[in-house]
C-alpha cells in the first residue's frame, strides 16, 4: 500500500506526561482514519503532530515518503496551506466573512486568484448543498450548515489530507451524521484521505479503519472496512 | 462575585486584561490630575507676582512704582524702582523682605548671582544702591526670574501704589487672556483621548466577556448578577490603576515643573492640584470605567442571545459633527460678545462636542470604508479588513479614536501658530534691532551723554492734527532725519528739513504727548514731504527746523549700539534716566520669541501627549481585538495561514479606519482653528490668519501612529499558537 502520510515512532511529551508515546501509522489515499480514545489519551496531539502543528519530539511523519518534520515554521504552514485540509469543532469559521468567503479562505491565502477561489468555494457549497446561503454570515446558519462551510473549506483547495478534530461534537446526532456522510462523499469525490478524531462511536463506525489511542500508544487497530 | 473573581484567578487573558485596564487608567488619571493642575500653574504664578500689578491704584498711594522691563545676555529683567511718597510702613509682599528706602536695592537670587559675576559697568550700575535683600519664591514668578526692586527718593512717570502688595492676580489677564482660553483648549483636547484610552481598556476582551456572561445569563443568572460580575472584573483593574495613577502624578508633576514657560521653569508645588481634585478624579476614574464596561454589556444584560448577533451604526450620527460645529462657532460668537467668567465655557463645550462627535461618528465612516473595501478585495487581509470594518464598525474604530483625535487635535493646532504667531504681542519694528529708545523721557540727558560715548539721538514725540477735537491727528517724532535714521527703521534722508511721511500731513498743528508739559507748534505753510512708510507706530518724522520753539524739548532718546556697547549703553541709560521705559530690538525679540516658543512648546508636548495616547488606545484595542479572536485566529494558523496575513489584515483593520476619519478630523480641526484664531484675534486686537500646507500633516502622523499601534499588538499575534482553536 502506497501511504499518502505514514507516521513512524512518534513520541510528544509534555513535562512528565507521554502524549505520544511511539506511534505508527499509515494513511493512503482515500483512506479514512478514525483515532479514538479515552481524554487525553493523545488524539488530538497526534493529529496535530500529523498534520505539523506540533513537532514531534520523536520520531517522524512523512508526506509522501518525504519528512515533514526537516521543514521549518514556515515550510509545515505551507504544508497545512496546501496539502492538507481542517475540519474544526464548531467549525471555527471567520465570524466577519460569508460563508463563500471562509470556504474561500485556504484557496486565497494561497495566492489564488478572488474569481477561482470563489468558484471553487461556491461548488464545494453547491455540492454539499449550501446553494443560496453563500452570501450568509455564520452567525446566521445553523450548526449543522457551518460544518458543511467548514468542510467545503477543508475541501476547495483540494488537500491530500483532511484532518477532522471532533468535528460533530457541537452537533446533535442526526446533524453529525449527515455532516459526516457529506465529509466522506466529498472525500471520496476528490481522492483525499481523512484522519478524522473523535469520541463519538457512531461517527467512527463510518470511518475504514480505527485506532485506539491510550496512554499515547495504539491500544488497538480496527478495519471495518464500511464508508458512507 | 466569587465567578468573577475565580474568573480573574484562572484566565490569563481575564489578567492581561485587567493589568491593560490598570495601566490605561493610570495613564489617564496621573494625565487628567496633570492638565487640571497645569492652570494652578499658571494661576500660582499670578498669585506670587501680584504685587508687580500697580496699575489702576488711583492717583493717590504711598508710594511711587515704575515697572520696566530690562534685558541682559538674552534674559529678560524685571525692574521696579520706587520711592516713598510719604512716611509711613509700606505693606510688601510675602517673599519681599522690605521696602527698599532710596539707594536701596533688592535683588532676586539669580539676578544677585549675576551681578556679582559681571564687571558693574555692564550690569550692576543699572541697580544703584545697597544690596539690602534677597527676593524670596514668595515673590518670584519662577526659579531663576531676574528681579530687581530699586529704591529711589523720587520715580519719575511711576504709578502711584499703596505698596508692594497685590490682590489676587490672575493669570487670565495675561496676553489678553489668549493663554486662559489655550490652557482650556489643551485641556478639552487632551481629556478626550484620555477618556477613549479609559473605554478602549475598559472594553479590552469585551468579545469574550460577553459570550461568557451571555452563557451565564442564560444559565439563570440575573441581570443584577452579571452586572455586579461585569463591575467586580473591571474595578480591580481600575481602581488598581487610579491609585497608581494618583501615585505617579506627583513625580510627573516634579517633571512637569521642568518645563520652560513665559521665561523660566516652575516651582514643583505650581502643579499640585487639591487634594478634592485628587479624591474626586480618582474616584471617577474608575465609576467611568465600571459604568462604560457595564453601559457595554448592557444588550447581554437585556438579551442574551444579543452576544453573536451583528452590530451596525447609523448614518444620521454624522449629523453630530455638524451639530457640534454649530455650537462651537455659536460659543465663538457668543465669546466675542461676552467678558467675565463664562466667556469661552461655550466654545469649550463645542470643542469637546466636536471631539466627541468624531468619536461617535468615526464607526459610520468605518462601515463605508469597510463596505468599499469588501466591494473591491483583492486579497485575503483586504477582504478579512473590509469584513472586521463593515461588520463591527464600532468595535473596528474604538482603537482608532484615540489617533483621530490627535490629528484633530493635530490640525487644529498646526492651523492656529502661524495665526498665533502674527497675533503675538510686542511685534513691533518700529526701531532697529541694534537701536535702544528709551520713551517717556522727562530728565537732562547731559548725565547719559556724560556716561557713555555712543552717539544719543534725541527726539520729541507728538502729533500733528487740524487742532480740532474730532482730529486724533498724525503720530509723529520731531528729530533730526540723518539722526533718527540711525534707530528708526525704513527712514532714508535727503539733505534739507522735511517732513518724512506717507502722504502730506493733514493739519499743521503740533501737540507733544510725551510725559512732560505738553509743547505746541504750527508747522510752515510750506514744506517739502519726503517719502516714509514705516510700518511701526511711527507715521511721520518732523525736521525740527520745521518746527524751531520745540527745539531742546526732549520726550525720547535713542542709542544706535554694537554687540561689544550694548550692555553698557543700556546700564547709562537705565542708571541715567531711572524709571524710563526701554525700548530695544533684543527686549521684543525676547518677549514675542518667548511666548512663541512657549507655545510651539506646549504644542509639541499636547500633540505629542495625545498622538502617545492615541497610539497607546489604538495597540490596546488592536491588541484586545486579537485576544478576542484568539480562537479564530488559531484555527486560521491551524489551516495554514501565515501570521504575516493575519498581521497583514490587522493593520489594515487599524489602518483604514485611522485613515479616512482623520480625513474628516483633519476638516474638523481647520475648521475648528479658524474659529480659535478669530476668537483670538479679536481678543488681541490684530493678526492675521495664514493656512499653510502643514495643516493636513497630522493625517500622516496618524497612519504612522497607527501603524505602529498595529505593529506593536505583533507580539499578541504571534504569541497565538495554531492549537488555540481548542481552547476554552
Amino acid at each position: 500500500m502506497n501511504s499518502v502520510l505514514a507516521a513512524r515512532g512518534l513520541v510528544k511529551t509534555y513535562g512528565e506526561v507521554h502524549a505520544l508515546a511511539g506511534v505508527d501509522i499509515d494513511i493512503s489515499a482515500g483512506d479514512v482514519l478514525a483515532v479514538v480514545g479515552p481524554s487525553g489519551s493523545g488524539k488530538t496531539t497526534l493529529l496535530h503532530v500529523l498534520s505539523g502543528i506540533l513537532r514531534a519530539d520523536g520520531g517522524e511523519v512523512f508526506l509522501d515518503g518525504r519528512a515533514i518534520g526537516e521543514l521549518n515554521e514556515t515550510g509545515r504552514s505551507e504544508l497545512r496551506r496546501t496539502a492538507f485540509g481542517f475540519v474544526f469543532q464548531s467549525g471555527m469559521l471567520v465570524a466577519e466573512l460569508t460563508a463563500e468567503e471562509n470556504a474561500a479562505l485556504p484557496m486565497l491565502l494561497a495566492g489564488r486568484s478572488r474569481e477561482e477561489s470563489l468558484g471553487a468555494a461556491r461548488l464545494w457549497l453547491g455540492r454539499l448543498g449550501l446553494q443560496g446561503l453563500e452570501k450568509r454570515r455564520p452567525g446566521e446558519l445553523s450548526g449543522g450548515q457551518a460544518q458543511r462551510v467548514a468542510i467545503a473549506r477543508a475541501l476547495a483547495h483540494k488537500p491530500r489530507v483532511i484532518f477532522a478534530d471532533e468535528p460533530t461534537g457541537a452537533l446533535d446526532t442526526r446533524t453529525g451524521q449527515e455532516m459526516m456522510t457529506a465529509l466522506l462523499q466529498a472525500a471520496e469525490e476528490t481522492g483525499a484521505a481523512i484522519v478524522i478524531v473523535t469520541h463519538d462511536k457512531a461517527i467512527a463506525d463510518r470511518a475504514l479503519r480505527v485506532v485506539e489511542i491510550q496512554d499515547g500508544r495504539i491500544a488497538q487497530k480496527i478495519d471495518s472496512g464500511v464508508s458512507a | 462575585m466569587r465567578i468573577a473573581l475565580a474568573v480573574l484567578r484562572r484566565d490569563r487573558r481575564s489578567q492581561v486584561a485587567t493589568v491593560l485596564v490598570a495601566l490605561g487608567v493610570m495613564i489617564a488619571v496621573s494625565l487628567v490630575l496633570w492638565l487640571i493642575a497645569a492652570p494652578n500653574g499658571l494661576q500660582a504664578r499670578a498669585d506670587r507676582t501680584a504685587w508687580r500689578d500697580v496699575h489702576g491704584q488711583g492717583d493717590k498711594g504711598a508710594i511711587s512704582v515704575a515697572v520696566n522691563w530690562d534685558s541682559f545676555d538674552g534674559k529678560l529683567i524685571g525692574r521696579f524702582d520706587v520711592a516713598r511718597n510719604e512716611p509711613g510702613d509700606v505693606p510688601v509682599a510675602s517673599g519681599i523682605a522690605k521696602f527698599p528706602e532710596a539707594n536701596e536695592v533688592l535683588l532676586s537670587p539669580a539676578l544677585a548671582d549675576l551681578v556679582r559675576g559681571t564687571p558693574a559697568e555692564k550690569l550692576g550700575n543699572r541697580f544703584p544702591g545697597r544690596l539690602v535683600g534677597e527676593l524670596g519664591p514668595e515673590a518670584l514668578k519662577f526659579p531663576g526670574e531676574l528681579i530687581a526692586i530699586i529704591g529711589h527718593d523720587k520715580v519719575e512717570n511711576g504709578f502711584r501704589a499703596a505698596g508692594l502688595q497685590g490682590g489676587a492676580g490672575s493669570y487670565r489677564d495675561d496676553y489678553h487672556g489668549m493663554l486662559y482660553l489655550l490652557t482650556r483648549v489643551g485641556l478639552v483636547v487632551l481629556v478626550v483621548p484620555c477618556l477613549v484610552l479609559v473605554a478602549s481598556a475598559a472594553r479590552l476582551t469585551a468579545a469574550k466577556r460577553e459570550r461568557r456572561l451571555a452563557a451565564l445569563r442564560l444559565a439563570g443568572a440575573s441581570p443584577r448578577q452579571v452586572v455586579v460580575m461585569t463591575a467586580v472584573e473591571t474595578a480591580i483593574g481600575a481602581i488598581a490603576g487610579s491609585v497608581l495613577g494618583v501615585l505617579l502624578a506627583q513625580p510627573f508633576s516634579h517633571v512637569t515643573a521642568e518645563i520652560p514657560w513665559d521665561g523660566g521653569t516652575w516651582y514643583p508645588g505650581d502643579f499640585v492640584p487639591e487634594p478634592a481634585v485628587v479624591a474626586a478624579v480618582a474616584v471617577l476614574a474608575p465609576v467611568l470605567v465600571i459604568a462604560a464596561a457595564i453601559m457595554g454589556l448592557r444588550r447581554v444584560v437585556n438579551r442574551p442571545l444579543a452576544a453573536e448577533e451583528k452590530r451596525g451604526v447609523r448614518s444620521w450620527r454624522l449629523l453630530l459633527i455638524a451639530g457640534a460645529l454649530g455650537v462651537f462657532f455659536l460659543g465663538i460668537v457668543y465669546a466675542q460678545q461676552t467678558r467675565g467668567g463664562n466667556q469661552f465655557t461655550v466654545v469649550l463645550l463645542g470643542l469637546g462636542a466636536v471631539a466627541l462627535a468624531l468619536v461617535l461618528t468615526g464607526p459610520v465612516l468605518t462601515a463605508w470604508v469597510g463596505r468599499f473595501f469588501v466591494g473591491r478585495w483583492r486579497r485575503p487581509s483586504t477582504l478579512l479588513a473590509g469584513r472586521r470594518l463593515s461588520g463591527d464598525p464600532v468595535a473596528a474604530f474604538r482603537g482608532s479614536a484615540g489617533v483621530v483625535i490627535a490629528v484633530f487635535t493635530g490640525s487644529m493646532a498646526l492651523t492656529m501658530l502661524p495665526g498665533l504667531e502674527s497675533q503675538v504681542p510686542y511685534r513691533d519694528d518700529t526701531w532697529k534691532t541694534d537701536a535702544i529708545v528709551a520713551e517717556q523721557v522727562t530728565h537732562d540727558v547731559t548725565p547719559l551723554r556724560l556716561a557713555t560715548s555712543a552717539p544719543i539721538v534725541t527726539m520729541l514725540e507728538g502729533k500733528v492734527s487740524t487742532g480740532e477735537e474730532s482730529d486724533h491727528g498724525t503720530y509723529v517724532i520731531v528729530g533730526k532725519c540723518a539722526d533718527v535714521a540711525r534707530v528708526l527703521n525704513r527712514l532714508s534722508c535727503q539733505p534739507g528739513p522735511a517732513v518724512y511721511a506717507p502722504s502730506k500731513l493733514n493739519g499743521d498743528v503740533f501737540r507733544s504727548s510725551g510725559p512732560h508739559d505738553v509743547v505746541t507748534a504750527n508747522l510752515p505753510a510750506q514744506y517739502e514731504t519726503r517719502p516714509f512708510n514705516g510700518n511701526g507706530r511711527i507715521t511721520a518724522v518732523v525736521d525740527p527746523e520745521l518746527l524751531p520753539s520745540v527745539e531742546g524739548h526732549v520726550s525720547m532718546v535713542g542709542v544706535p549700539t554694537t554687540p561689544e556697547n550694548r550692555d553698557a549703553v543700556h546700564t547709562a541709560l537705565v542708571g541715567t534716566l531711572p524709571g524710563v521705559q526701554l525700548v530695544d530690538g533684543e527686549l521684543r525679540g525676547l518677549y514675542g520669541d518667548t511666548l512663541m516658543a512657549d507655545l510651539e512648546r506646549a504644542t509639541v508636548i499636547g500633540l505629542s501627549i495625545a498622538a502617545v495616547l492615541g497610539g497607546i488606545g489604538a495597540a490596546v484595542a488592536a491588541a484586545g481585538s486579537v485576544i478576542d479572536r484568539r480562537r479564530t485566529f488559531g484555527a486560521l494558523i491551524a489551516a495554514g495561514t501565515p501570521i504575516r496575513v493575519l498581521g497583514h489584515a490587522l493593520r489594515r483593520e487599524v489602518m483604514l479606519p485611522v485613515f479616512a476619519v482623520t480625513i474628516a478630523a483633519c476638516g474638523a480641526g481647520i475648521a475648528v482653528g479658524l474659529g480659535l484664531l478669530v476668537l483670538a484675534r479679536g481678543l488681541v486686537g490684530h493678526g492675521e490668519m495664514p493656512l499653510t500646507p502643514w495643516v493636513v500633516a497630522p493625517v500622516g502622523v496618524g497612519v504612522v501612529v497607527a501603524l505602529v499601534a498595529a505593529l506593536a499588538c505583533g507580539p499578541v499575534l504571534r504569541g497565538i499558537s495554531p492549537r488555540d482553536y481548542a481552547a476554552e
